[in-house]
């Protein structure tokens, strides 16, 4: 069989494996010792290949950055940070028409500077921000679909745990890639934010619940007001921990693992300045990070074989011979590999997207040219969308399970992702279009 | 934060060998906090005080290897491994012995190849002993490799015996496909 008939062949079982609830590791496992005792017919090979990617697939120093950031992320978010940050992006933007909307952009914006996990900026502010937008007359439908919405910007700005796995699998700086995926991020928000001001004004329907609005209208509301001290106070935890991990990358004092060892100790005295480690609260925190972490680490163990097997058996070039032959040029590849992934998007979850996908596209996209971090940044952005896609989006799912409302139905927060998805979309083509949006910085 | 998925689920769901998996995996919970401990001394003695901890960025890169292994039953047992439950969803709706079959299937895939790894580990294992191997910069910092490649065996035989124990469960309760609700165990 040609190489590209096998390499299909074995994408083929993977995605299958994949698609009938076999555990993505294990599925990656066994496509790859399957695939390297095929194609070169040799045991020996497949076995020694094995347990090479298993001993050593993780054992190097920017694997630590993993736990490191969750711990961080988690230690973050048990002690109210992002409550602080959304209360006084709320007290600051009141004034502005969707002000609550664009405050949680902007508390959104904050905190994804100190946790590097979507979901875990979803679950933060569906308990903060949903409820003081409905209580405001916001609709539910647009205040999940923000929450769901702007929690992708916690992948974007760094540090993220994306950006990490596609580093590794695209052997790309860590560092580079963190530093590529701010101005993105940043426009990111900042489009969310005019959008949401443009339907505050041009379509209240959309954003308000008139019922709601009209009522509040009669009643004499209480709002919240905070001093300038109040608001200072609020703000320097979280910003003294951006200040150190950002400031800590982008000025080259800490390597990516520094500055997750660092953020997380910081987080750690936040946590413990505000006495939210106690009655056995501190041991969860340890114990979610050590499982989160290995769910991930487990798969790139499994990655790591899976993508070996692909080089082994040739099938990175011999797709971009084909993709070559097809007269396609690069963004006409482009095209198609983000038409793929956003279609499997709606299937997958992130991580596993890019396990599948970057040891196959990355040579690919380096033969057309692409500069490999800035193809990382429109990778993530894409895997990022399917966050948001029905029918498996997994920010939805925990803005979902968050709030614990069976009035809210998922498919309503889906269809409050659907403009935020518009968004993401419109600053996708951008950042393909313009290169420098990702690389100015480096 | 989500609430812990363990506190909730009742004793006759619970996997047969959670206790010792979760006593595995606090040792790899315990090493990470070590590793950051170690990762600010290393950053404050080197900034501030002129005097880096020699081998830290060696030790920790191992030691990730090694709490991968450690982690891995308890993600077994407490059913987080990453999986899509898209389809799943889907044929549980029509057949619920089907979804029993899959997962039995991925059960026994998982046993097999976790096995496997553990009986290809010991040899390098056994080797790594008698031969006394370090690993490091010679004369600056270096460990003993055994511990490391131990706990490679160890790990992967602890994972794949909490596959073949899950199944007797799996056998008994039909249609969930495990915790859908949990999404931090979805991954990221």
């Amino acid at each position: 069989m040609s190489d590209l008939g096998m390499g299909g062949l074995l994408i083929g079982i993977l995605v299958i494996l994949v698609l009938l609830g076999i555990h993505i590791g294990v599925a990656l496992l066994a496509v790859g010792f399957g695939g390297v005792w095929l194609v070169r017919d040799n045991l020996d090979m497949a076995i020694k290949l094995f347990y090479m990617s298993a001993y050593n697939g993780v054992a190097d120093y920017v694997f630590a950055t993993i736990p490191l950031f969750v711990l961080m992320g988690l230690l973050v978010s048990i002690s109210n940070v992002g409550k602080d940050t959304f209360t006084v992006a709320e007290v600051l933007l009141r004034k502005l028409q969707g002000g609550l909307g664009v405050a949680t952009v902007a508390a959104n914006t904050v905190f994804a500077a100190v946790t590097g996990v979507s979901i875990a900026s979803a679950a933060v502010f569906t308990r903060v921000a949903v409820p003081e937008m409905v209580k405001h007359g916001y609709r539910t439908t647009f205040a999940t679909g923000t929450v769901a919405g702007s929690s992708v910007l916690g992948m974007m700005i760094p540090p993220s745990l994306l950006m990490i796995i596609y580093g590794v699998l695209a052997e790309q700086s860590i560092g580079k890639l963190f530093v590529a995926g701010v101005i993105p991020g940043f426009l990111l928000a900042i489009v969310f934010a005019v959008m949401i001001m443009m339907m505050a004004r041009f379509t209240p329907g959309q954003v308000f619940d008139p019922q709601h609005q009209s009522q509040l209208l009669r009643g004499r509301q209480i709002e919240v007001t905070l001093t300038g001290l109040q608001m200072v106070n609020k703000l320097v935890p979280i910003a003294a921990l951006v200040a150190l991990v950002l400031g800590g990358l982008y000025g080259g004092f800490f390597t990516p693992t520094e500055a997750g060892g660092v953020g997380a100790f910081g987080a750690l005295l936040i946590a413990l300045m505000r006495r939210s480690l106690g009655k056995g609260k501190f041991w969860q925190v340890l114990h979610e990070t050590g499982s989160v972490s290995c769910t991930i680490l487990i798969l790139l163990v499994a990655a790591s074989f899976y993508s070996r097997m692909l080089s082994v058996a040739g099938v990175p070039v011999a797709i971009s011979e084909l993709v070559r032959d097809a007269g396609l040029g690069p963004y006409g590849f482009l095209t198609l590999y983000i038409g793929i992934v956003l279609l499997l998007g709606m299937i997958l979850d992130s991580s596993s997207i890019l396990l599948i996908m970057t040891p196959v596209a990355a040579p690919i996209a380096a033969s057309f040219g692409f500069d490999l971090i800035h193809f990382g940044v429109i990778t993530v952005l894409a895997v990022e969308m399917g966050l948001l896609t029905p029918p498996f989006g997994i920010s939805v799912f925990t803005v979902k399970s968050t709030l614990n409302d069976p009035s809210i139905s998922v498919e309503s927060i889906f269809a409050g992702c659907i403009p935020f998805l518009g968004a993401m979309l419109a600053v996708l083509v951008l950042v393909c279009a313009f290169p420098w949006l990702s690389l100015a910085l480096i | 934060m989500q609430s812990d998925p363990q506190t909730e689920t009742p004793a006759s769901q619970r996997h047969p060998l959670e206790f010792p998996a979760n006593v595995l995996a606090s040792v790899g919970t315990v090493w990470i906090f070590l590793i950051m401990a170690l990762v600010v001394a290393d950053v404050i003695g080197r900034d501030f005080l002129d005097r880096p901890i020699t081998g830290v960025a060696e030790f920790s890169s191992r030691s990730v290897g090694a709490i991968v292994f450690l982690q891995l039953a308890a993600a077994i047992c407490s059913n987080r491994m990453t999986r899509s439950d898209f389809l799943l969803n889907f044929i549980g709706k029509r057949s619920a012995k089907g979804v029993v079959a899959l997962n039995v299937f991925n059960a026994v895939v998982g046993a097999g190849l976790f096995a496997a790894l553990a009986w290809i580990g010991w040899s390098e294992f056994s080797n790594s002993w008698t031969s006394n191997e370090f690993y490091g910069v010679q004369g600056v910092y270096s460990v003993q490799a055994w511990p490391f490649r131990g706990l490679l065996v160890a790990g992967s035989a602890a994972g794949a015996l909490c596959y073949v124990m899950s199944i007797p469960g799996l056998l008994k309760k039909t249609g969930s496909t495990g915790p859908a609700d949990d999404p931090l165990g979805g991954g990221v």
